[in-house]
């Protein structure tokens, strides 16, 4: 999807360019030097530098007309997108655009610079009928971070033909939003009770979906053509094919936004977000409801639902996220109306938030199904010191201890480094239904 | 046949080629300004020739480090920014001019005839605009329109040397020389004037 066009004018100044610059210093030092050293052969050195510098352009535009466009308003994580750059009332004079990216756009190597020629307006010997020309370019360039920010700016030099004269303008980029890349997850943890809603994950009631679960006795009012013959056969009696009735559920995904703490672009709160887009595409293609709290200072959540909107409407929300502070109000508990009954919970979390590990408990203690994803991957810093050393072994022995308090209240803790696919540290709950009880 | 790992990188990145152009091109003018002063050269002559010398390997430095200032936001230690201000004045600085100064001045220094000096003419010209091409990126197609010109100058620099090297005396040779040279100048002056 392209953004819309935003148009301006811009008002040129024109200087000397360097190359008008150094052919001067060539021409005045062969003269000067012909005259101090009364050798002639210097003048004749000066030459093609005057005569290069006899062809002074008169007359060159004051304004021009510059049109950006983002091929691209919304973009993912390492994402190439482009913007197109059209400029008029430049008539007869060389183009070139020079892209600046901002903290984490890329700009390719060799392409952050490109050219517009402009074609010279026809001399038909009549007056200017108004006709404008004008010329365009294309940029290209890469997201390598999400989040909602500024492309950067773009540096338009013009010439004029003889490049004895430039101008030079500055001017910002359109803004662009870009997504966190999804994680891969192919499987999905299916709760033992699900939603009386059609969806696709086999539940345990009969019903009508593709998931065979045994047979039983014909009765009048069946379907013949689930009857199973082979069956039927061998106990001499009508037997029925018995199917898996497919429901969807509830899912509530949790991101944990009070820390951010590791490499740029692998910190937790990349991870989180990631692991949070991977996991809500994973189960909107399964047709469940999902729904996001963002856990910081606030929360902010968004009902379940399902489709392609609510992938984006969560994908919106995150980018909407305050930044990381550690302060701010208390929030231990999670107000009822973001998380429907039975819903299965799936938090993205470094769990360096003691305020989320209480409201883990507490959620746990309602009787829900949590499951927490730890992000963390990275230690504090420190020497190589054995105190230093001594620290970060009580550090980590802190963390142990609150991921074993969660398990010993059954909330299921697995680590997700950010590379690998989701499903490889949720394969244990993905094999088999995850069972909800108390 | 295999390439070398520098000549596949100057292939692949054109500021590499045009930069590699320019920083040749500079050394032949020092070289070529610089080749007779062991027997000519003057007390001053060793400056001059270390300082056109100087100016040639920084100016191409300068191209190769190209013109962005894309300095990261946010603490820098103090080599960081000795380093920074080190490539601000790199760029700054006129390596150009200085070098097509100290290459005129070097050739002064010495009495090697006319055509030596018009050699170098064509040498610093050609500097000149290899340093323009790899400074602004542009592809060498962009000075297709300016060949009448460097033609003209070119001829008129061809004739004033032969001016100087054929000193008639006076006499009918020396009156079709001068009309030559008029000549010369208003062909020059007709090639400039459709700009």
């Amino acid at each position: 999807m392209t953004t819309p066009a935003s148009e301006r004018e811009v008002t040129l100044s024109w200087s000397l360019s360097g190359h008008a610059r150094r052919l001067v210093t060539l021409a005045l030092a062969g003269l000067a030097i012909a005259v101090v050293s009364r050798r002639p052969e210097f003048a004749a050195a000066a030459a093609p530098a005057l005569v290069l510098l006899a062809t002074w352009p008169r007359e060159r535009p004051g304004q021009i007309g510059i049109s950006l466009r983002s091929t691209a308003g919304q973009l993912f994580e390492g994402d190439h997108a482009a913007v197109e750059v059209t400029v008029s009332g430049a008539d007869g004079f060389s183009v070139d655009l020079l892209m600046h990216g901002s903290d984490a756009v890329g700009v390719p190597a060799g392409t952050g610079r490109g050219s517009a020629p402009v074609p010279a307006a026809p001399d038909t010997g009549l007056p200017d009928a108004g006709e404008v020309t004008s010329a365009s370019g294309t940029l290209p360039f890469l997201v390598s971070r999400w989040g909602r920010r500024s492309i950067g700016h773009l540096e338009i030099i013009l010439r004029d033909r003889w490049r004895l004269h430039e101008s030079r303008v500055t001017m910002p980029l359109p803004s662009i939003d870009c997504y966190p890349a999804p994680a891969a997850q192919d499987t999905r943890v299916v709760l033992s009770r699900l939603l009386n809603w059609l969806g696709e994950h086999a539940s345990r009631a009969q019903g009508t979906g593709t998931d065979f679960t045994g047979v039983r006795d014909f009765t009048p009012g069946d379907r013949q053509r689930r009857i199973n013959w082979p069956a039927t056969t061998r106990r001499g009696r009508l037997q029925l094919n018995m199917f898996a009735a497919e429901r969807s559920q509830n899912v509530v995904i949790i991101a944990d936004t009070t820390s951010d703490v590791g490499e740029v672009g692998a910190t937790a709160l990349d991870l989180a977000v990631r692991g949070v887009a991977g996991t809500a595409r994973a189960y909107l293609a399964a047709r469940d409801r999902v729904g996001y709290i963002s856990y910081s200072n606030r929360a902010a959540w968004i009902a379940p639902g399902t489709g392609t909107r609510q992938f984006f409407r969560i994908m919106n929300a995150m980018l909407a996220e305050p930044e990381a502070s550690p302060g701010g109000t208390s929030l231990d508990r999670l107000p009822r109306a973001a998380l429907p009954p039975g819903a299965l919970i799936i938090v993205f979390s470094p769990l360096l938030s003691q305020r989320l590990v209480g409201m883990l408990r507490d959620l746990r203690e309602r009787g829900l199904t949590v499951l927490a994803v730890d992000v963390l991957n990275a230690e504090p810093p420190g020497g190589n010191d054995s105190l230093s050393g001594l620290a970060r072994r009580i550090w980590r022995m802190e963390q142990q201890a609150i991921r074993f308090s969660l398990r010993e209240i059954g909330i299921p803790v697995v680590h997700w480094d950010g590379i690998q696919a989701l499903d490889e540290p949720l394969a244990p709950y993905t094999r088999r239904v995850m069972v909800t009880s108390r | 046949m295999p390439l070398s790992r520098t000549a596949r990188l100057v292939r692949q990145h054109p500021r590499t080629r045009q930069s590699a152009a320019a920083g040749l091109l500079a050394a032949a003018c020092v070289a070529w300004s610089a080749l007779p002063i062991q027997r000519h050269g003057g007390f001053f002559a060793a400056p001059v020739l270390v300082a056109a010398a100087g100016c040639a390997v920084l100016g191409t430095a300068r191209l190769a480090v190209g013109a962005e200032h894309s300095y990261p936001a946010g603490y820098r230690t103090g080599p960081e920014r000795a380093g920074h201000a080190l490539l601000a004045a790199l760029r700054a600085i006129p390596w150009a001019d200085g070098l097509v100064v100290a290459a005129l001045l070097l050739e002064a220094m010495h009495q090697s005839g006319a055509y030596h000096t018009a050699l170098l003419a064509v040498a610093l010209l050609g500097y000149l605009f290899a340093t323009h091409l790899a400074e602004s990126g542009a592809r060498p197609g962009v000075l297709r329109q300016q060949l009448p010109l460097i033609a003209a100058g070119l001829g008129l620099l061809v004739i004033a040397t032969g001016a100087v090297l054929l000193p008639v005396p006076s006499g009918q040779a020396s009156g079709w020389l001068s009309a030559l040279a008029v000549i010369a100048a208003l062909l020059a002056g007709g090639l400039a004037l459709p700009v």
